[in-house]
């Protein structure tokens, strides 16, 4: 890009600008979830851990983040249990695109549309404990953010390699196993990821699940900030803000950042 | 046989997803037990001609719509030069450093950035205290707790994804019509205005129809910074059930919400499909 001096000044502008937009609230708030007093003031008086151990001893944070992570402990390998056939299934055979498409509605529907439509199904199937509801449900929810993930991975999947194991007398099983499946890994990886990110944050499904004992960190924060005016969801948020980075680094190291811009 | 096997987890999470909707257009026309959670028949079309005849959710529908399409452009307006800088620019440090806070953003979580918005744009949050101890402003901006507070999240909410979608389409406008255009004597503007941008139409289409649908389904947002004053379509049925405790009326607002949102979908969508005849790129290196 050749650019005039006023063009860059321009665009410099823009992206600083941009930068600062997009890093804004999250910045601030792992800056607030330092601030000792409750209230928000300008300067900050002293800095301290308080509502990091207030986030970690409180009865209410705690049950919602173990049912979180158990929810995402059983939602995530399920995903990618349902996700890696169909991948499968869509990548070789032309009929069965349909099924992954269909599947993506609900990343189009509203989710509080999916999550009445959820609530309806339960209640008329009597399935009333909030765990199993939120399992199903989210489970469900996260299936095509890790579909998508592997099927941009079995674009990309050399497969002469599987047809010499099955010349050299694999079973179909093995070869893909043995061959298929480690060319996969990155994919698993990424789609992991998505389906662990989405199931920990989703609020609008999940809030129709929950019942008073079991809710998710994302229920449990908004009825604090209901409630209270005080920084101890900006300790939860920070925590969650150094998994995400975490996150990102592993894809960037893993995957490359630039490779999941892939077109369409 | 081996193949029904493969699609087999599909088609079961496929028969509760479609149980799942399927099952609400029914208790559409059930009625609630009152003081339960439960439904009960017989079945009725009642809560559809309330629907149909209630003046109270037409407002929040138009609201939302417009509410919607303005988060939208905004976002484009935002993100399309970003997703141009992200594709164009030579240094790659610049790129993956971009690409780093979009997709860190993207992560971070729905909650995460709702609470840092609100604490920002506050009365007393770290904008106006700011503005007010440089002596800018008398009395605190009024932001939160309005569409302006509730529209600025959701832009920063759609931006990534938005952007993340351009920037293949732009990546995919060959250079060499760029480069052709300059050496025909086009300036970077004209080049820009008259190649690459309408190249680009079909990708801006994509992304446009992401972030509506974003900003259509947009619920903790306007929960979290309308503070209740900013009524949409998502809250009012989220009211339905945990307010006036009607799950079926509920069911038949998100019904009626659900082909509104499909219709301006398809309409994208079909917007998109028009832009792709028009401005194919034809093979050229595509």
């Amino acid at each position: 890009m050749r650019r005039g001096p006023l063009g860059r000044i321009l665009w410099a502008l823009y992206l600083v600008l941009v930068m600062g937009f997009l890093l804004a609230p999250v910045a601030f708030v792992v800056f607030y979830s330092f601030n000792d007093a409750s209230m928000f003031r300008l300067p900050v008086r002293a800095y301290s851990l308080r509502w990091y151990r207030e986030f970690f001893a409180s009865d209410q944070f705690q049950p919602a983040l173990r049912a979180t992570l158990m929810i995402a402990a059983v939602v995530v390998p399920f995903t990618l249990l349902v996700a890696l056939p169909t991948a499968h299934l869509m990548a070789r055979g032309k009929g069965q695109a349909w099924l992954g498409a269909a599947l993506t509605a609900p990343v189009v529907v509203p989710g509080v549309v999916t999550g009445i439509a959820f609530l309806g199904l339960f209640t008329m199937l009597g399935i009333g404990d909030a765990l199993t509801r939120l399992v199903i449900a989210l489970s469900i929810f996260c299936l095509p953010f890790s579909l998508r993930a592997l099927n941009a991975s079995y674009a990309g999947l050399d497969r002469r390699p599987e047809e010499a194991a099955r010349d050299l007398g694999a079973t179909p099983l093995r070869a893909y196993l043995h061959v298929t499946l480690p060319q996969l890994k990155a994919g698993l990886l990424a789609g992991a990821i998505f389906a662990f990110v989405e199931a920990t944050d989703n609020f609008s499904i999940a809030v129709f699940l929950a019942d008073t004992r079991t809710k998710t960190l994302p229920i449990a924060a908004y009825e604090h900030i209901r409630d209270f005016d005080d920084p101890t969801v900006a300790a939860m948020a920070t925590v969650l803000t150094l998994v995400a980075l975490v996150l990102v680094l592993v894809l960037e190291k893993v995957i490359g950042l630039e490779k999941l811009i892939r077109h369409g | 046989m081996k193949r029904n096997l493969t699609a087999l987890p599909a088609m079961l999470a496929l028969a509760v997803l479609a149980g799942a909707y399927g099952s609400f257009f029914a208790t559409g026309l059930l009625r609630q037990v009152p003081g339960t959670a439960s439904v009960a028949g017989p079945a009725s079309a009642e809560n559809y001609l309330k629907f149909f005849s209630g003046a109270g959710q037409l407002p929040v529908f138009a609201d939302t719509f417009i509410f919607s399409i303005i988060v939208t452009l905004a976002t484009v307006i935002i993100g399309y030069p970003l997703a141009y800088f992200i594709a164009r620019t030579e240094s790659r440090f610049l790129r993956v450093a971009f690409l780093a806070v979009l997709v860190a953003t993207f992560l971070s979580g729905s909650v995460t950035r709702a609470y840092g918005w609100m604490v920002i744009l506050g009365n007393r949050g770290l904008l106006n205290s700011m503005l007010m101890n440089m002596g800018l402003i008398e009395a605190p901006l009024r932001i939160l707790y309005r569409q302006l507070g509730v529209g600025i999240a959701l832009v920063h909410f759609i931006l990534p994804f938005f952007v993340l979608t351009v920037v293949g389409g732009i990546r995919n406008v060959p250079r060499a019509l760029e480069e052709a255009s300059r050496d025909l004597g086009c300036g970077p503007v004209r080049t820009f205005a008259k190649v690459t941008l309408p190249l680009s139409l079909p990708a801006i289409a994509e992304g446009m129809a992401l972030s509506l649908a974003l900003a259509l389904s947009a619920f903790l947002f306007p929960l979290m910074l309308g503070g209740g004053r900013v009524r949409l379509v998502a809250n009012y049925i989220y009211d339905q059930i945990f307010v006036a405790f009607d799950i079926p009326f509920a069911a038949v607002v998100s019904a009626g919400f659900l082909v509104c949102s499909c219709g301006a979908l398809m309409l994208m969508m079909a917007l998109q499909k028009a832009l792709l005849r028009r401005f194919a790129t034809g093979g050229i290196g595509a």
